[in-house]
């Protein structure tokens, strides 16, 4: 729901705008926004939750690898930001009738799809990061606004300092971002795909050690007290 | 003096158990460093064509940091209580229930107070054309501000006692108030029942007010906190009656 009514209040402000291209380009952005919402916050409740429900002891125990059971689970979690999507671009087509220029392109469906699968490896990463961390909300609660930032998913790519804008572009959305602009500017869109299908399998890649890291760990102690 | 130990001392008691974001971290990642990420993200999204501008934009998001831990403090108030399994001591006690309950709101609206303050003063530079002045303006909205939305929390959290899930219901009341309030989308801009919904939300007339309006602003705003927290009052007094012939608090 949270991602949902920011996207609506940012197309409601992109309403303003005369330009076609903006308009369609703040119904992708405010999808994204979506996804990355998903992502934080379902990333964060992976183990968090099977940790209060008690079922990562049985899974951390299984001789299956933690991955395998958590990845799937990561992308389905995922799949929900495309729902927030969907819901945004009905909104934004049928009461605010903006174009939606990317919605019949393949190449910025294809952006997306790539950039789904590339924030599901980045899930399973941060989900690491967040069952090491005492308290996860307080991490979730910061990590929302500077990615949409960041990705300029608010319509407008601010000026970044140096360090800012190296980290925009290890971010799966500002690149899915560049891609369907240049799709919808009839330019191509090999390269912003390209990096992000290598972000994606890189962040997949690191997932494997920091998740076998936290498998062998709690078989080590003993205990999924692992702070 | 009894009446002001249940007031000053429950209440801060009650804020150190039972709100969630008292540790250093929580509170300046949640109540401090998001509202400031949330002024700039839709000062991003927004231009001089919305009514209002970029300095109407950051003076109605940096007011709705104050909603934050109004809505939620008040609601974990009330829902926490549940949680913790005390609720039932505090029902039955003789100490006056509007009394107790008032005396919890009272560090909410401090730390909203607080929260807006430090916010805006941090956003400040991100527009250029507001000046100190302009920051006396806002902390005398906010005053009557935090504490409507405190007084929205402490229905939300009576509310928490006769449904499930109270953390879905704060969530929407959030997203709403920052729809309704006119914090970002001016009001006059909005749907016609949402206009009207709007003169009865927290936070709309302070906003109004931090924005240029006269003190009728503040006025109405103060009006709006006094009817929530009539209806929190009546909301637990139902609730204690409930309780009281059920046996159970468990009334959802």
């Amino acid at each position: 729901m949270s991602p949902l009514f920011f996207g609506v209040m940012v197309l409601l402000m992109a309403r303003t705008d005369e330009g076609p291209e903006h308009r369609t380009m703040a119904v992708f952005g405010a999808g994204l926004m979506g996804f990355w919402t998903v992502v934080v916050f379902g990333s964060a409740q992976i183990f968090h939750d099977m940790r209060r429900n008690g079922t990562l002891e049985t899974l951390v125990a299984a001789p299956t690898a933690v991955l395998t059971a958590v990845l799937p689970q990561a992308l389905v979690i995922n799949l929900l930001g495309l729902v927030d999507l969907a819901a945004l671009a009905v909104y934004a087509r049928t009461v605010l009738g903006f174009p939606l220029l990317w919605a019949t392109d393949p190449q910025s469906l294809l952006a997306l799809l790539v950039c789904l699968l590339a924030l599901t490896g980045l899930g399973v990463c941060l989900s690491v990061l967040f069952i090491v961390a005492r308290d996860v909300y307080a991490w979730t609660n910061v990590l929302e606004f500077p990615l949409w930032i960041l990705s300029g998913l608010a319509g407008t790519q601010p000026a970044l300092p140096q360090p800012l804008t190296a980290v925009a572009g290890l971010l799966p959305t500002t690149w899915a971002m560049d891609a369907t602009r240049r799709a919808v500017a009839g330019e191509s869109v090999l390269l912003p795909i390209g990096v992000t299908a290598l972000l994606g399998t890189g962040y997949a890649l690191a997932a494997i050690p920091l998740v076998g890291y936290l498998q062998d760990s709690a078989r080590k102690k003993a205990t999924l007290s692992l702070v | 003096m009894y009446s002001a130990r249940i007031f000053f001392r429950g209440g801060l008691v009650a804020y150190r158990a039972l709100f969630f974001w008292k540790a250093p971290l929580s509170f300046l990642t949640t109540l401090i460093i998001n509202p400031v990420m949330q002024v700039a993200f839709f000062l991003l999204a927004t231009d001089d064509s919305l009514a209002g501008g970029r300095v109407g934009v950051l003076l109605g998001t940096a007011l709705m940091a104050s909603s934050l831990p109004g809505i939620f403090g008040g609601a974990m108030a009330v829902g926490n209580e549940r949680a913790f399994g005390t609720l039932a001591n505090v029902l039955l006690t003789p100490a006056s229930k509007s009394l107790v309950f008032l005396g919890r709101g009272l560090p909410y609206v401090v730390n909203g107070v607080f929260s807006s303050a430090v916010v805006f003063l941090l956003t400040m530079p991100f527009v250029g054309e507001l000046h100190l002045a302009d920051f006396f303006r806002v902390l005398a909205a906010v005053v009557p501000g935090a504490l409507s939305c405190t007084a929205l929390g402490l229905v939300v959290g009576s509310l928490g006692l006769l449904l499930r899930d109270i953390w879905l219901v704060a969530n929407l009341t959030m997203l709403c108030l920052l729809v309704l309030t006119g914090a970002v989308i001016p009001v006059d801009t909005l749907p016609g029942a949402l206009r009207l919904l709007s003169v009865g939300t927290p936070l709309t007339h302070a906003i109004a007010f931090a924005r240029g309006g006269d003190v009728t602003s503040l006025l109405l705003e103060t009006t709006v906190a006094v009817v929530y927290f009539t209806i929190a009052t009546l909301l637990l007094h139902h609730v204690e009656r409930a309780a009281r012939t059920r046996g159970s608090l468990e009334l959802a």
